[in-house]
């Protein structure tokens, strides 16, 4: 049995899994981008993706003896290290490759966590929160402006507070609106996402295709991602209906591994924020001993079985 | 019910007929309309809320997107904040184009958005939506006949790459070459042949919001590429479609 780590093999995810396969005597074939043409290559026709064949090291490895791929791009990923280019050119080279790249994760016939084209709607909030909402999802009101007028109407009509934020999936740090934001909009600046605050505790909720690991985090901060000095993370249950939406959602946005963000009031209503197709779940797992790295692998095995079996 | 205040934002780079036929059509109907170069977009006044885009206060319903989703939008900003600028103004725009008081040329899902309006994005698409394509080689292929390359970043073939660029790159090759390009509208072939696929193809875009394209076809009538950024050259033509455009983004404002 073998699957690939594609992207970067030095990150964090990527080791861990690899560990977890290895002790299961999984083989790993380590694809990293930057290593592309030089230590590995691929070869496949998208019409006929069972045919294609992945060398590397020599080797041929045929697209049906893998089960599963887990894929960490890095955001600035380098050249091969024996390759030496004028800036442009290098520029040129990696933005190509990385179109190749995702192509090639995009066709591959054996489960994929996660294909490039999966989960893009988390490139911008806005959107994602209009999906979310039609999808069935309670989310805090919000409004997105540059307008200082506007949103400080908002402000006003929201007595609980408001958070400000980014609207694209640039990680930014969540934080109250204060006076001192509203002079940066008056002097210009991008449209911001401002938010109805929810008062409450944050809740993860890490979907694997049909499974669900939900991690409720006990934070003093506006954005426990930044505050994690007395963090408690603590594994807890979830409403079906919850449950559902998340399984289905993750599923119309053809991710076999999501992360949903939630707040969730005193009184148990549940608001959902946002969904992150590259989640960081090592935080959550080591912390609650919900095994999510276990259930990646399991969903490549059970893969791998079907195809035996056919 | 649409607001008659309502009126459309054109974004396109100077010297774009076809945006400037379009504009000019809307005037003489007396819709108000908003024409910018997309590097201006960030410094105006800019608000998303309860399912409308508002443009320097002006309620927008429709929208005639004409330049590429990372195309700069940040001019008179810092260079270091232009890169995190230009996200955040795509990320809004995305939103916008598909709001459901919108009738955006073209609307696009993330995917497309995010990945690129290439024709990588547009093939995955055709082929999940079961419309023939031409064959490609992926990556490095070990091929003795003549082929075309064609970068994924780019909608033009080029002369097959040497073995190490075609390892490095995982190139696409394909012995396919364009017969001939068809100019879509809604549904509609405007310029060019109406060969089955062709038209599968315009009703496919149609139906997920692309109503504005180029559809290049091989010889046997697969589709090679997608273009939904097309140039138009003729002046008669770019009047044509301008108009058509034009009586689309009418009868969605009057609630056609």
């Amino acid at each position: 049995m073998r699957i690939c780590m594609v992207g970067d093999s030095q990150d964090l995810s990527c080791t861990y899994m690899s560990w977890l396969a290895q002790k299961r005597d999984i083989e790993v074939v380590t694809l990293d981008e930057d290593a592309l043409g030089v230590h590995w290559s691929f070869t496949y026709a998208d019409l006929k993706p069972g045919m294609g064949v992945i060398e590397r090291g020599g080797k041929c490895y045929p697209y049906s003896s893998f089960c599963g791929a887990f894929v960490r791009l890095h955001p600035e990923p380098g050249l091969p290290s024996d390759l030496s280019l004028p800036a442009e050119e290098a520029s040129a080279l990696v933005v190509e490759r990385r179109y190749a790249m995702q192509h090639f994760l995009n066709s591959l016939p054996f489960p994929v966590a996660n294909r490039p084209f999966s989960g893009r709607s988390n490139g911008s909030k806005p959107h994602q929160m209009n999906l979310l909402a039609q999808a069935g999802f309670t989310v805090p009101r919000w409004i997105v402006s540059n307008e200082t007028a506007a949103v400080a109407e908002f402000a006003r009509q929201c007595p609980e507070g408001v958070i400000y934020k980014s609207c694209s999936g640039l990680r930014s740090k969540v934080r109250l609106l204060d006076k001192e934001f509203l002079n940066r909009l008056q002097e210009g600046t991008s449209p911001v996402v401002v938010q109805k605050y929810i008062s409450g505790y944050d809740v993860r909720i890490h979907v694997v295709k049909h499974q669900i690991f939900a991690t409720k985090i006990i934070s003093h901060g506006i954005d426990y991602r930044f505050e994690s000095d007395d963090n408690q993370f603590q594994e807890t249950a979830v409403p079906q209906q919850i449950h559902t939406l998340c399984i289905n959602f993750a599923e119309a946005e053809s991710l076999t591994i999501a992360g949903f963000d939630f707040r969730v009031t005193d009184q148990g209503e549940w608001y959902c924020l946002e969904v992150n197709p590259v989640p960081t779940f090592l935080p959550y797992e080591m912390t609650t001993g919900q095994a999510i790295g276990k259930a990646i692998l399991d969903l490549f095995v059970s893969q791998a079985n079907v195809a035996l079996a056919m | 019910m649409i607001q008659n205040s309502a009126g459309i934002l054109i974004i396109n780079h100077p010297g774009d007929e076809l945006a400037d036929a379009v504009t000019a059509n809307l005037h003489n109907q007396g819709i108000r309309t908003i024409q910018i170069a997309p590097d201006t977009l960030a410094s105006r006044q800019i608000r998303l809320h309860d399912g409308t885009l508002y443009l320097d206060s002006m309620p927008i319903h429709g929208t005639l997107f004409r330049v590429s989703p990372d195309s700069k939008f940040s001019d008179g900003y810092q260079i270091n904040d232009q890169a995190f600028c230009d996200a955040e103004i795509r990320s809004v725009l995305l939103a916008a184009l598909n709001l459901e008081s919108m009738l955006a040329l073209n609307r696009y899902d993330a995917t497309a958005w995010f990945e690129g309006l290439g024709w990588p994005t547009w093939r995955r698409k055709l082929i999940r939506a079961g419309i023939p394509v031409s064959e490609f080689l992926f990556g490095d292929s070990d091929v003795s006949v003549p082929r075309v390359w064609y970068p994924y970043g780019s909608p033009n073939a080029m002369r097959a790459p040497d073995y190490h660029a075609k390892r490095t790159l995982g190139s696409a090759l394909t012995e396919s070459t364009t017969v001939q390009k068809s100019l879509v509208v809604g549904k509609d072939v405007v310029v060019g042949r109406q060969a089955a696929s062709i038209c599968a193809t315009a009703e496919w875009l149609a139906a997920q919001g692309v109503y504005l394209a180029e559809i290049a076809a091989d010889v046997d009538d697969r589709i090679l590429t997608v273009n939904t950024l097309p140039m138009i050259e003729k002046f008669e033509t770019n009047n044509l479609v301008g108009c058509q455009i034009a009586e689309m983004f009418y009868a969605h404002l009057h609630g056609g």
